[in-house]
């Protein structure tokens, strides 16, 4: 995060810019694709941000949405603020990605000179054999699944059994199952208390994991059960219909269950052929160029970004040092490597906050954590801390969300 | 959390070297602090207090 | 005592080939990570699964360094006979475990 020196230098080149007038087309409008639109316009060049949705509906806080702690109206930005400023925003799904061109489901093409993509992420439920995500929802993009989670939980009788499951990493948002098992168990012991919550995990560790252990422990002892995978937490198959959810050892007979399944990068990204076995996109950490198609850069979700993990935060970061990259190669210079943050709150209840942080620099082809930097909060930290946190938690979502759509 | 927008640089480099060398009540910012070096905060400090 | 998970049917039909799913919770320490003071974590891993079936053996393994911690082993037998099956882990250390289920054949 050079940013002054970048920042001199992109204003300096302003007026050539303007001359040569290079198109970037920005493909996605999430936190990474809006902020890198916005980013990529102020620096000069004339923006196209192609996003098949009129309105967003944010992720981060729609576990509390599940939780029926928050309405699905707080989660949606609309790109008018972009368009205000004089981003062109073209409402239709990108069919393909040709030389220097992107097709569009209309016909019509964006000619560009550079592409940014931030193309999310893609389920594949097919993975988890009898898998049906209207009976099981995974909510794992807000929308209608997310209300469709909270509806089933609405319903069920006091006493049922709540399943949910955690996939092997990487996947989208590391803490979240965990701070979706957390709020689900706050609306349980309120509303529903004879019910219990399973939360079975293909994984052994997982995110902030002493953090939310601490708090599950004093807050939802007996209701909420984690098995990890070493306890026999891996899903192998479900029986929809009946509401069952079978692992490796055992099965378990849910009222209401929420199984995320495995993921990989947007299907625009496979398509394009921008992603390598992993299912993910391999990117250079200094310009977020892709290691497969050069001229075309990824961001957010989709990549394969080392020690920096897949959240809304890191899209944002990425996405404001991948626009310098860009303006950079423009000019034909190298960009300068960048340092990168992340932060990311879970809450555990409402008032009680957790986070972990960290910063990044590009090493050995990939994103690793600068050492001595970052960390989670304190363990054994008085309520006020975790109020705190919880504060920041809101403050961090108006201040990111303002940032990415205006 | 206080806006950073409209502080001067120097008040605003300063309380990231206070995070950085543990001298101010923790809150994330110490974490984050401890992964730039004293150059990098002060050109950090310097673009969020610009005008824009 | 190592936490075992064993996963098989109670009952199958005589010919009927079965699948056992089982997994030890065990560190597989494989004696080239130094430690935390920078001294070399001795070898302490599972060397050897067998699953007898009425006393005969039906499976085993060598297991080596390289594999994960909590071992996962999955195979398959023969539904011959009503009966026992054992499973053991044996390995560094004198570690030595045994697990019985009964499985009905019809």
């Amino acid at each position: 995060m050079r940013r002054r020196a970048l920042l001199g230098t992109a204003l300096l080149a302003a007026p050539a810019l303007a001359q040569a007038a290079p198109r970037v087309v920005v493909i996605g409008g999430g936190f990474g694709g809006a902020t890198a639109a916005r980013a990529l316009h102020r620096l000069g060049f004339a923006v196209t941000l192609v996003e098949r949705n009129a309105t967003y509906l944010s992720c981060p806080f729609s576990n509390a949405v599940i939780a029926g702690l928050r309405e699905m109206e707080a989660q949606r930005f609309g790109y008018e603020g972009l368009r205000r400023e004089g981003i062109a925003v073209e409402q239709q799904e990108a069919r393909a990605i040709e030389d220097r061109r992107v097709v569009l489901a209309d016909g019509g093409a964006l000619p560009f000179d550079r592409l940014v993509m931030a193309p999310g992420i893609s389920l594949r439920p097919d993975a988890i054999p009898g898998l049906d995500t209207e009976a099981m929802p995974h909510a794992w993009r807000a929308g209608p699944q997310t209300l469709l989670l909270r509806r089933q939980l609405e319903a069920m009788e006091d006493g049922g059994l709540v399943v949910l499951s955690a996939p092997a990493n990487p996947y989208r948002c590391p803490p979240g199952p965990y701070e979706r098992a957390s709020l689900i168990a706050h609306y349980l012991k309120a509303r529903k208390p004879r019910s219990k919550l399973i939360l079975l995990d293909e994984k052994d560790a997982f995110s902030k994991q002493k953090l939310f252990e601490e708090a599950w422990a004093a807050l939802y002892p007996g209701l909420l059960e984690w098995v990890p995978l070493s306890s026999g937490g891996k899903v192998v198959e479900v029986d929809a219909a009946a509401r069952v959810v079978r692992t490796e050892f055992g099965e378990h007979q849910a009222a209401v269950a929420s199984i995320i399944p495995p993921q990989a990068a947007g299907r625009i990204a496979q398509a394009a052929g921008l992603t390598d076995r992993s299912g993910w996109c391999p990117v250079d950490p200094v310009s977020f160029e892709s290691r497969q198609r050069p001229g075309i850069h990824l961001i957010g979700d989709a990549i394969i970004a080392g020690a920096m993990p897949k959240s809304a935060f890191a899209a944002n970061a990425q996405a404001r040092v991948c626009a310098e990259a860009v303006a950079a190669l423009l000019r034909g210079e190298a960009p300068a490597p960048p340092k990168l943050i992340n932060t990311c709150y879970s809450l555990v209840e409402p008032g009680y906050g957790i986070s972990i942080a960290g910063v990044y620099r590009p090493a050995n082809g990939l994103l690793a954590d600068v050492p001595g930097a970052g960390g989670v909060s304190p363990l054994g930290a008085p309520a006020a801390t975790r109020a705190a946190e919880a504060g920041y938690a809101e403050d961090w979502f108006r201040t990111i969300t303002a940032d990415a759509f205006g | 959390m206080p806006a950073l927008a409209s502080q001067p640089a120097g008040a605003i480099a300063e309380a990231m070297l206070a995070y950085k060398a543990g001298e101010r009540s923790p809150t994330v910012m110490d974490r984050i602090a401890r992964g730039f070096t004293e150059a990098e905060i002060r050109a950090i400090a310097a673009w969020v207090a610009a005008p824009r | 005592m190592a936490r075992t998970l064993i996963n098989l049917p109670r009952t199958a039909r005589r010919g009927e080939v079965i699948e056992i799913r089982t997994l030890i919770q065990h560190v597989m320490e494989t004696g080239y990570r130094p430690g935390a003071d920078g001294v070399v974590v001795p070898r302490d891993i599972v060397t050897r699964f067998t699953c007898l079936y009425n006393n005969e053996e039906v499976f085993s393994a060598e297991l080596a360094p390289a594999i994960a911690a909590n071992p996962f082993l999955s195979f398959s037998v023969v539904a011959a006979e009503s009966g026992i099956l054992a499973f053991t882990w044996s390995g560094d250390n004198g570690f030595e475990q045994t697990e019985t289920r009964s499985l009905t054949v019809t």
